[in-house]
């Protein structure tokens, strides 16, 4: 298991670097940021001017190692827009997001499991109908259309929930309502399958056989075996939710992490886009590593390899 | 009749005319055709036939385990004073794995990879309410030091895929022993383990029936292992018993001519001539779909007269002490027929 978990941190660590490689390459060539900071009026004598405070005549290899460097020691600059550190910046967003994220990732798995489940156990069934009607839905509808509808309903004709803002616990309800309804569907149809093959399975006759109550052989051995696609799905989920929120976000106004980034594109504030993207990337990849446990956990023969 | 060998008093499990009918896309399928038989306590019964002639689906009507497709009915299907082909599931999972539990063909997909053997052991133990989790611990130890796993409390804590092939058939047995039934289905035990397991396996089995009175039904395609450990037999062919008779009996006089292919077809150890072909019965097992009529096995019979096609199907015909066989031809022919088949192998 130790050896596993070396192994596995390994890979991670090599994917955070590659990552920050890339995502800074990438910044890099999206334009001239020297330019970009200067404004459209500059002359390029100006230009230049700001292209050597910022660093950016150096070469691209000495800014990484710069920005890494410091990036290692805890400090990500400070944003070009509001001077403010961009650690505070996004340690001040990313509760937000992730308070947001986990709770729609919770809400969806809590619906996804049982109605995977019985969708398998009653196969062609009215509740297998309209497990996968629930999938189709949650795919096709855009969520934006959908946050508004919430909010349309909810907020404007009943006034039951707040429509926009993040201070209190109310105000989270629509957004995770839309969020999860957008990661619902994959969940389920993969728990689906997955049970259908684990309920074929000769384990599966055997804890029949063994007088075992319905419940017992659906979720106890059935499930467990169905359930290592689905964590693997979870982690990818949740890390969707955390960096693909910015739609949702904006349109309920919650403050959070992908409403930051939104607004430091648009303000060509790279420091702060950069640190995002670094931070984004390397919860990532512990949930991705997190799920590799998990599933280890879960199953025996993993931990061998 | 000849459904048992002789009186035994209560019968464990009394079955009259079981049959199962499967609904497939191109009419109703007859995988039995009113299966018959008695088993008494502490007997080893083996069903044997070819794949496709019904017996396994038999054995899973019988622990209520058929496919969704699938349904069963008879006449009479009495395990231990109780009528189980109609019970309720809830009745059913008491009896399941408690009184009546059952070894299943391949030991590699019928443990659950994710849980250890300790665990499996002591769930059906637990879930029969016999006793604590100390004392399904104490059984499972127990168990499977009786079936010969060494360092057995160690491996409570193993999972499957840690044991050999071998090794898990015999988890299996100690887990369908854990309740102390008096009736377990044995279904092809042997088939998926190596031959120099299978021979053990099966000592162990018939060791383990001596000591806690078990019976046994033994569902096999080998006759090998009917001759091995068996008391009575029933020879399945197209969802019929085509012959039924103590072990013995059925290899000193094969009656039915399907019975005589099949005991023909086992290779001898020590052929009188090295270039003799081994010997196979000619043409294909009938289809199964619709109305069945007379005497399924009548293309592949080399005995076969109009007759044989004719009425919904051939009696069983009595032999005294338990040997009866479903076929038109009297006794005499048939004896002279195996002679003549006999003749030409020697």
């Amino acid at each position: 298991m130790l050896q596993y978990f070396v192994k596995r941190l390994g890979i991670a660590l090599l994917v955070v670097l590659t990552v920050s490689v890339i995502s800074f390459g990438l910044l890099r060539l999206s334009g001239d940021l020297a330019q970009n900071l200067a404004g459209e009026g500059a002359t390029p004598a100006q230009v230049d001017e700001i292209r050597v405070l910022y660093g950016l005549d150096r070469s691209m290899i000495a800014q990484y190692f710069d920005w890494a460097g410091s990036a290692l020691k805890g400090d990500l600059g400070r944003s070009l827009f509001s001077n403010d550190p961009v650690f505070e910046l996004i340690t001040h967003r990313l509760p937000v997001t992730f308070t947001l994220a986990v709770s729609s990732l919770l809400l969806a798995i809590c619906v996804a499991l049982p109605l995977g489940v019985f969708a398998a156990v009653y196969r062609n069934s009215w509740i297998d109908r309209a497990a996968l009607g629930l999938a189709v839905f949650g795919s096709a509808v855009p969520s934006f259309w959908f946050a508004l509808v919430l909010i349309y309903v909810f907020g404007v004709q009943f006034r039951l929930l707040p429509i926009s803002g993040s201070t209190t616990w109310a105000h989270f309800i629509m957004p995770t309502v839309t969020l999860s309804t957008m990661v619902m569907p994959q969940i389920m149809r993969l728990t689906r399958g997955g049970m259908i093959d684990a309920l074929d399975a000769d384990y599966v006759k055997m804890a029949w056989a063994k007088g075992l109550n319905p419940m017992a052989v659906f979720f106890k051995h059935a499930l467990r075996n169905a359930l290592l696609p689905v964590v693997s799905l979870a982690a990818v989920s949740l890390g969707f939710l955390l960096g693909g929120s910015v739609i949702v976000e904006s349109v309920f106004s919650v403050n959070g992490i992908g409403s930051l980034a939104y607004e430091s594109i648009k303000r060509a504030d790279f420091p702060v886009v950069q640190s995002i993207l670094f931070v984004l990337s390397f919860v990532y990849v512990v949930l991705t590593l997190l799920s590799d446990l998990i599933n280890a956990r879960i199953d025996p023969r993993i931990r061998l390899h | 009749m000849a459904y048992a060998y002789e009186a035994c008093g209560e019968p464990i499990l009394s079955v009259r005319n079981l049959e199962v009918s499967l609904k497939t896309s191109v009419g109703e399928l007859k995988a039995t055709r009113g299966i018959s038989f008695d088993i008494c306590p502490g007997e080893t019964f083996a069903i044997v036939g070819e794949s496709g002639c019904g017996k396994s689906i038999s054995s899973m009507a019988l622990m209520g385990l058929l496919p969704r497709i699938a349904t069963a009915r008879a006449d009479r299907c009495v395990f231990d004073g109780q009528e189980i082909l109609n019970l309720s599931r809830r009745k059913l999972s008491n009896i399941r794995g408690n009184t009546l539990s059952m070894i299943f063909q391949d030991p590699m997909t019928s443990l659950n990879p994710v849980y250890t053997i300790g665990d499996q052991l002591t769930e059906v133990f637990l879930r029969h309410g016999k006793g604590n989790r100390k004392q399904a611990r104490e059984r499972a130890v127990f168990l499977l030091e009786r079936v010969g796993i060494k360092n057995a409390a160690e491996r409570l804590g193993a999972y499957p895929h840690q044991l050999s092939g071998g090794l898990r058939q015999r988890v299996v047995i100690a887990m369908a022993m854990m309740c102390r039934p008096k009736l377990i289905i044995a279904d092809e035990p042997t088939t998926a383990l190596d031959v120099t397991v299978q021979m053990r396996t099966l000592a162990l089995l018939a060791e383990l029936q001596r000591e806690f009175g078990l019976a046994i039904i033994l569902i096999t395609h080998d006759l090998g292992v009917v001759a091995s450990l068996s008391d009575r037999v029933a020879v399945m062919y197209a969802g019929q018993i085509v012959e039924t008779a103590p072990t013995r009996q059925l290899f000193a006089d094969p009656t039915h001519p399907y019975t005589q292919g099949l005991i023909q077809c086992i290779p001898s150890y020590e052929p009188p001539n090295p270039d003799a072909e081994l010997h196979t019965i000619p043409g294909m097992v009938p289809s199964l779909i619709g109305k069945q009529r007379g005497c399924a096995f009548r293309n592949r019979c080399s005995l076969a007269v109009d007759a044989c096609g004719e009425g919904d199907e051939i009696a069983l015909r009595e032999l005294g002490e338990g040997h009866a066989y479903r076929c038109l031809q009297p006794h005499d022919a048939l004896v002279a027929n195996w002679r003549l088949l006999q003749g030409e192998s020697a």
